[in-house]
């Protein structure tokens, strides 16, 4: 049964000889360094709980290919039930994590590859389907995790690709040999990237026809000779190296973004899904960046959720949860929350068939999801912020809390209701601090930002798919600018 | 080219069309022979060809119990033919050539 353990999996990953730099210095054993390790426990908790009963139903799912039992992360979407299960599942993981859990970005690519891929071959006679299910077949199989690895360093933005002054800005291919191609440039924010077995690199853009060498989709092993990768920086991000975790705030999980660079790397022929077809490369992104924006009402309402209970638990540690404003405030947090989720969950009700076979969301309510995330977030943390209250920045380090001389008196002055600990707030302010402010808002809050695509791309795609005339129609018929007939209403 | 045989029409329901689908039905029928005809009325005699004319790429019309009714079908879903994306101005002409492809 191809099923890997969490144990299995980061075990896997002690194999990888990789080319890793942070704080200037390249990293020797990345498992084990402490700023990496929760993003690496982030992504095993997608294995722990595809082996647990309790959570098969969503974790795992049935390979249209082998007939077996897989992690729903390699899943390709059979119908609107797995693109539901796909966000419930998502939602699931943001609870028990309280982070990102990097996985879903590998998912949403194979979809959109999986389906882009069918439409070249109809189109050119081209064999990268065939060959892009081999590729998810082995990667089904070994039950891997797979970097979906689209954004590019772009340089100057009014540029197109072919105008750059550095064709690098966009990764592109720099050789073709009779074996394969070489490709070259840099992928920026690259979410779990060194956390992933495989890199499944997909274009940027929309492309002009002269543009075929950025028009490359390829997958290559992340240990492939030429990869390097600069770890990203995050707000608080050395409180990981801290011996006492509580200021951490998450004390297991947490994310990870990586500038990754692609210094001339071979890739050969049976694993290149796309090689200059330029008509296609909206395609395989707006898919793509459909289902990512999906992603996004299951995963950012999971770690809503979490910090939805951060506050409700720090007003009952201070003894305000019976004021009304308070309970209003949680009741606003929980309206926004199930806001984002509803939009994702109906934007997958509504999917629809692809002619590759698999599912694809509806990708109006897929933007109008997203653009919710780009706000709905911020608000749930200034209302968790504001329930709990200004110690969330002035309260003491954790080793002021453990200090022989003024520990007890730190405690005294930071005592709570009832029989709380004054231990229990301060990790629970940590909790708030690290979600809305902290290595955690990395991902819930500039990531539902700027991952799946920045707001205006939503609104484009927004403009593009609502028919305003047909709503402007409607309302000339009721109000009589158009006549409407259809039987003697008086 | 066409046999004369009714080619059974099938509406979805209509909540939120990106196309205006009784506009290409219109067309799709002025493009036809005379002789041919487009109904949305059931007989007993199963018809070879049937139009499913869904508003949106959900196609919610696509369910085992209307497939029954005709042996083949063209799932017209927005601006998608049998899941393939056409543009909205070239549907009724698309939808045209797909019907003499299968009579």
């Amino acid at each position: 049964m191809p099923l890997k353990t969490a144990q299995g999996y980061i075990d896997s990953l002690r194999e990888k000889k990789l080319n890793i730099y942070m704080f200037g210095e390249k990293v020797q054993n990345f498992v084990a360094h402490p700023i990496i390790r929760p993003s690496i426990n982030a992504v095993a908790m997608t294995y722990k709980l595809a082996e647990e009963p309790e959570y098969e139903d969503l974790m795992t799912a049935t390979s249209n290919f082998t007939g077996e039992k897989i992690n729903r992360f390699t899943h390709l979407h059979q119908n609107t039930d797995d693109l539901i299960k796909k966000v419930k599942m998502q939602r699931l993981l943001g609870q028990k994590t309280g982070c990102c859990f990097q996985r879903c970005v590998g998912m949403d690519a194979f979809n959109a590859v999986f389906s882009t891929t069918f439409e070249i071959d109809a189109k050119y006679g081209t064999e990268y389907h065939e060959r892009f299910k081999n590729f998810l077949i082995y990667v089904q199989q070994n039950d891997l995790v797979v970097d979906g690895c689209m954004t590019d360093a772009r340089g100057d933005r009014s540029k197109s690709p072919g105008q750059q002054p550095d064709p690098d800005a966009y990764l592109h291919v720099v050789e073709k040999r009779e074996d394969g191609i070489v490709i070259r440039g840099c992928k920026m924010h690259q979410t779990g990237m060194i956390n992933s077995h495989e890199i499944l690199i997909m274009p940027n853009n929309s492309l002009k026809d002269d543009e075929r060498e950025w028009a490359v989709c390829c997958a290559v092993p992340i240990d492939a000779p030429g990869m390097i990768y600069v770890y990203g920086r995050q707000s608080c991000d050395t409180r990981k190296l801290d011996e006492n975790k509580i200021d951490v705030g998450n004390i297991h999980f947490g994310g990870q973004e990586i500038m990754t660079i692609f210094d001339n790397v071979f890739v050969p022929w049976d694993r290149v899904f796309m090689n200059g077809e330029t008509d296609f490369s909206t395609m395989l992104v707006e898919r793509f960046a459909g289902y990512h924006r999906q992603s996004y009402g299951g995963c950012k309402v999971g770690t809503g959720d979490t910090l939805i209970g951060a506050a409700k638990a720090i007003t009952d540690y201070n003894g305000a949860s019976k004021a009304s404003h308070v309970k209003d405030k949680l009741v606003e947090m929980c309206h926004l929350n199930e806001t984002l989720y509803a939009c994702s969950i109906a934007c997958s009700a509504e999917g629809s068939k692809t002619p590759s076979g698999n599912y694809m969301i509806d990708l109006l309510l897929a933007n109008i999801s997203k653009q919710n995330v780009t706000r709905f977030p911020y608000e749930i943390a200034r209302i968790a912020q504001d329930l709990a209250g200004g110690l969330l920045v002035t309260m003491p380090s954790a080793q002021d809390f453990d200090n022989p001389e003024i520990g007890p008196l730190v405690r005294k002055y930071t005592q709570v209701a009832g029989d709380n600990s004054s231990e229990k707030r301060q990790r629970m302010l940590r909790l708030i601090e690290n979600i809305t402010m902290g290595c955690g808002a990395v991902a819930y809050l500039t990531e539902s930002m700027h991952g799946a695509g920045s707001p205006q791309a939503q609104r484009i795609m927004i403009a593009r798919l609502v028919d305003l005339n047909y709503r402007k129609e409607l309302a000339e018929r009721l109000c009589g600018v158009q006549a409407n007939t259809d039987i003697d209403w008086k | 080219m066409f046999n004369m045989k009714p080619i059974l029409l099938k509406y979805c329901g209509g909540c939120n069309p990106v196309i205006n689908r009784a506009k290409v039905v219109n067309e799709i029928k002025a493009g036809l022979p005379a002789e041919v005809m487009l109904t949305g009325k059931e007989t007993s005699e199963k018809p070879e060809l049937g139009i499913m004319m869904c508003g949106c790429s959900s196609a919610c019309l696509d369910r085992d119990e209307i497939r029954q009714l005709a042996d083949k079908w063209i799932i017209v879903s927005g601006s998608k033919v049998d899941l393939f994306p056409v543009a909205i101005e070239e549907l009724p002409a698309h939808i045209i050539q797909k019907i003499a492809a299968q009579m």
